[in-house]
């Protein structure tokens, strides 16, 4: 048990022992002698990283570095000097006032200044002291990165300079007096002998005070050494080569032969002509003897204690010729090549890890490629170039991209190293395609129901590649949201640089608006917008109105036009199938009411089809058999329904409803009369009239009497006439005698017997006929 | 007493088995720092306390150097020197293509503009160029000029640096083969 409780204690030992130093060793890189490259003091690669920190990082870097001198507190600036002061005097508040920097104290950190863009002798606006931050002011975080984005330069190596070139230095400074600021880098601060104090002093130009300018000023110099170096006029260290650089100013320190490898390298001995001699090296973090100079070796020394070594993974593997693609625009379908040349300026072989062409679209991975194992010869190139058809529209990012095991997996941003501040990544926005170039237009352009109608767009496929878009329809709903769609095209691919045409046809079967737009499916995936249109005016959705069809083209008309009761009337309209199909239109009739409001319907016409251009005549008949006022409309049933309002007509004077009226019949056409016209009491009277049957059907009258009243109203009919039908078109007369036999008015009118009662109104009169007559009869 | 020696063995064997597994996992620690850089440990943290008692000591002195150096906040001690015609030197030579690289060290001057003529009897060209500074001495960057250019015999090269409304001027001749 005790061992099991050992070997587990062992372990964990183990661990935090490894965890430990691994700690340790992100916090502290001490340097030694032994470690000095006179011509290698930082490598190209991390001298140039300009993405080496962002703005926060160096913030960060900044609050973590103040207070780290003398009698500071880290992370604290002694802004109110409150704190002994390490230069004597008391406080240093109070040394600050004797010295004309009265408190408050403005840390780097907390420093913000007006950029200086032109030089010129005022130290630009600051919040040093207490003062508010001006307007337009950048912090001096700010103002380093900006530096270094501007001049591809390292955050990393302008703070290591300002700790090496600044009183203070700044960087850890936590009660800095303002002057400290002015020249901070050293920049344009040339080196000049000062005849008083016999010795070299730095005379700083003024028109580069403040700490902005020097700032920027100090980046800019290490650029223009870097881009200038090689050129034959250049006077100064030169990369790749033997050269003599000095000790110290005085020419009696003498000078060492140094083959510099390197351009960062040369930059450091320009911007600082002196290396450091063995008393400085010997004594890394203090003073060496009389020609020891210490720019270089404390640039070498802070740069490692803050960031690490000064060699990078692979250091000598740098981006040779930019990212660049084979097309200035891009649209879906195109098949994209991008490019980029790496080089190992190192004297031997190196295995520059995975590299590649990564790319996001719209956010989402869309990598080109890569490949592992890229040995790059010594002092050779490589060229890495990966190819990729774009399917998709949007935003495209593309970007080198590598792997390095050794430096932790991806380093895209930083491997590998971007001296030349080359182009790394590019964007692109990739334009849709294909587009529909052609909107959707109809065949007929104003077409009926039950027409057929074709629908056609096309859409152009304008990259060198053929595009395959899936199924292509278009999308349709009928007047009441039913699905209409257009026949789909399967499995559309169009060809490289070429136009397809969508052409396809459908009986649209009802009129009103519908609704349609181009459908694509593709992907187990429905999409509505693609493929796009090439411009606005071009109609990829829309509406569209489809005429009626069939339509009452010749309305209800009746023969005769003015029928008679009982007459056999003839009822036609004429329905127009104007489409390229035939129509069932089902069971048409005219529905019809009596004035009594009874069905006197005129007969169906079943499964009434009308063909293609064609018209139907609808002609039915019926005897209509009271007088009066009929109404009536074309019905239509169709699929158990009853629609009223079907067809309908081609124009408002064309009349698929409306009344009649049925003449009266048959009617009393000559009045009653007696015979003779004054009788005398006693005589033999015969009484006659006429009735006459217009209509073209016989008609039972039943039974006809002339009804007589004598003066004291007693009935006196004259004799019936029983089973009186009048055949078609023939007048029938009544004609009957008897004798009156009392004188005094009599009143005679003609009356009618059938199914039981009698009905003095049914037989009408024609226009100034008399069925009721007054008869004198006179005395004997 | 058998019992006791069989206990002996086992807890020798426990031994051995608890030695070795140490042994690996100090192998497998010191692989790992190895691997991963973190050793040889140099300096160790109390050097490395001694050498920022050493740095800070040498910051102190120079802030307090720094301060005494100024009289004031206004740094008019940072005037710069008015530079002269002898603080330009001019040097040529003829590379191995034969153009010409004209080398200009120019003393005190801070920034400016170079503009260097060179001419015979018969042409006469120019070039300009910004003064690049250099805290030992500055330069015009720079001036090279083709072979194609300058026909064989002798050219007088003039280099005029204006800086801060100070001109000055400087003249060689060069002789073309």
């Amino acid at each position: 048990m005790i061992y099991k409780k050992l070997i587990i204690l062992s372990i964990i030992g183990t661990l935090l022992a490894i965890g430990s130093i691994y700690f340790l060793k992100q916090n502290t890189y001490a340097v030694t002698a032994s470690g000095w490259k006179a011509g290698a003091i930082i490598d190209d690669s991390l001298f140039m990283d300009k993405d080496s920190m962002s703005v926060t990082q160096i913030q960060s870097f900044l609050n973590s570095k103040v207070g780290t001198g003398s009698n500071g507190i880290p992370g604290q600036c002694d802004t109110n000097g409150t704190r002994a002061s390490e230069l004597g005097g008391g406080t240093r508040a109070q040394y600050g006032s004797v010295n004309n920097n009265p408190a408050p104290f403005t840390c780097l950190k907390d420093f913000w200044e007006v950029p200086k863009t032109i030089p010129g002798p005022a130290i630009p606006d600051n919040n040093y002291g207490g003062k508010p931050i001006p307007s337009g002011a950048r912090s001096a975080a700010q103002l380093i990165w900006d530096a270094a984005q501007k001049y591809n330069i390292s955050p990393n190596v302008l703070l290591v300079k300002l700790g090496t070139e600044s009183a203070g230095p700044l960087t850890s400074d936590d009660w800095p007096f303002l002057r400290q600021y002015t020249y901070a880098m050293g920049a344009h601060c040339p080196d000049v002998w000062d005849e008083a104090q016999q010795r070299w002093v730095a005379k700083c130009d003024p028109d580069y005070s403040g700490f902005s300018i020097q700032i920027s000023e100090a980046a800019s110099l290490l650029r223009w050494y870097l881009d200038s170096m090689t050129q034959s006029w250049w006077p100064y260290r030169k990369p790749y080569q033997i050269n003599s650089i000095k000790w110290n100013i005085p020419a009696s320190c003498g000078a060492a032969n140094v083959f510099i490898e390197n351009k960062a390298t040369a930059a450091l001995y320009t911007y600082t002509p002196y290396q450091p001699n063995q008393a400085a090296l010997n004594n890394m973090y203090g003073l060496g003897d009389g020609c020891s100079a210490y720019g270089n070796r404390n640039f070498w020394r802070t740069y490692s204690d803050w960031f690490g070594p000064t060699t990078a993974i692979n250091g000598s593997i740098t981006i040779s010729k930019g990212l660049s693609i084979d097309k200035s625009s891009v649209i879906v379908g195109d098949t994209v090549t991008a490019t980029y040349e790496v080089s190992n300026s190192a004297g031997y072989d190196i295995d520059a890890g995975v590299l590649g062409v990564c790319a996001r679209l719209n956010g989402a991975n869309y990598d080109f490629g890569s490949k592992g194992q890229n040995i790059i010869l010594a002092n050779g190139k490589i060229v890495v170039s990966y190819t990729k058809q774009i399917n998709q529209a949007g935003e495209l990012t593309i970007y080198t991209c590598a792997y390095l095991a050794q430096a932790g997996g991806w380093i895209s941003n930083t491997y590998p190293y971007n001296i030349n501040s080359l182009q790394k990544t590019t964007t692109i926005q990739v334009q849709d395609n294909p587009l529909v170039t052609t909107g959707v237009a109809l065949s007929p352009a104003n077409p009926i129901a039950g027409q057929t109608v074709t629908a056609t767009f096309t859409v152009t496929n304008a990259s060198s590649n053929p595009i395959d878009i899936g199924s292509l329809f278009i999308a349709t709903r009928d007047p009441n949201g039913n699905n209409s769609d257009f026949p789909t095209d399967p499995n559309v691919t169009v060809p490289a640089n070429s136009t397809y045409t969508y052409s396809k046809s459908r009986i649209l079967t009802i009129a009103g608006g519908y609704s349609f737009y181009i459908a694509d499916y593709r992907n187990n995936m429905w999409y509505r917008s693609y493929p796009k249109s090439s411009t606005d005016t071009i109609l990829r959705q829309g509406t569209i109105q489809v005429q009626d069809n069939p339509l009452v083209t010749t309305g209800v008309a009746l023969s005769p036009a003015n029928p008679i009761a009982g007459q056999t009337v003839t009822a036609t309209f004429t329905v127009t199938n104007a489409s390229s199909n035939p129509i069932d239109i089902g069971s048409l009739f005219i529905a019809t009411r009596d004035p009594n409001g009874n069905n006197s319907d005129f007969p169906t016409d079943p499964n009434v089809t009308v063909p293609a251009n064609s018209t139907y005549t609808y002609s039915k008949s019926r005897i209509l058999t009271i007088a009066g006022g009929y109404s009536f409309y074309i019905a239509d049933y169709r699929n158990a329904t009853w629609d009223l309002s079907y067809p309908k007509s081609s124009s408002g004077s064309i009349l698929r409803k409306g009344t009649f009226q049925v003449q009266d019949n048959p009617l009393i056409t000559t009045s009653v009369a007696t015979n003779p016209t004054n009788p005398i009491a006693g005589q033999t009277v015969t009484a006659t009239f006429t009735i006459t049957n217009a209509s073209s059907n016989p008609i039972d009258i039943g039974a006809l009497i002339i009804a007589a009243r004598d003066p004291s109203g007693r009935n006196v009919d004259f004799p019936m006439t029983e089973n009186v039908t009048i055949a078609a078109n023939y007048t029938y007369t009544y004609s009957k005698s008897r004798i009156l036999a009392v004188a005094g008015n009599y009143t005679l009118f003609v009356s009618r017997f059938k199914d039981g009662a009698w009905n003095s109104n049914y037989l009408k009169v024609a226009v100034g006929i008399n069925k009721s007559i007054t008869v004198q009869v006179q005395q004997q | 007493m058998k019992i006791k020696k069989i206990k002996k063995s086992i807890k020798t064997r426990n031994l051995l088995i608890l030695a070795g597994v140490s042994l690996i996992l100090v192998l497998l620690a010191l692989w790992f720092t190895h691997h991963y850089q973190l050793w040889p440990f140099l300096p160790s943290i109390e050097t490395t306390q001694q050498t920022q008692e050493l740095q800070n000591n040498s910051d102190s002195t120079n802030k307090k150097n720094f301060i005494d150096s100024k009289t004031s906040n206004s740094d008019t001690n940072n005037t710069t020197v008015e530079p002269t015609s002898s603080d330009i030197s001019l040097t040529s030579q003829i590379e191995n293509d034969g153009s010409l690289t004209i080398f200009t060290r120019l003393k005190n001057y801070s920034d400016g503009t170079c503009n260097l003529t060179i001419s015979n009897n018969d042409t006469k060209y120019t070039q300009t160029a910004p003064i690049l500074f250099q805290t030992a001495f500055s330069t015009c960057a720079g001036f090279n000029i083709k072979s194609d250019v300058l026909a064989p015999g002798t050219w007088q090269v003039v280099l005029t640096v204006t800086s801060k409304g100070i001109i000055n001027t400087k003249t060689i001749n060069v002789e073309m083969k």
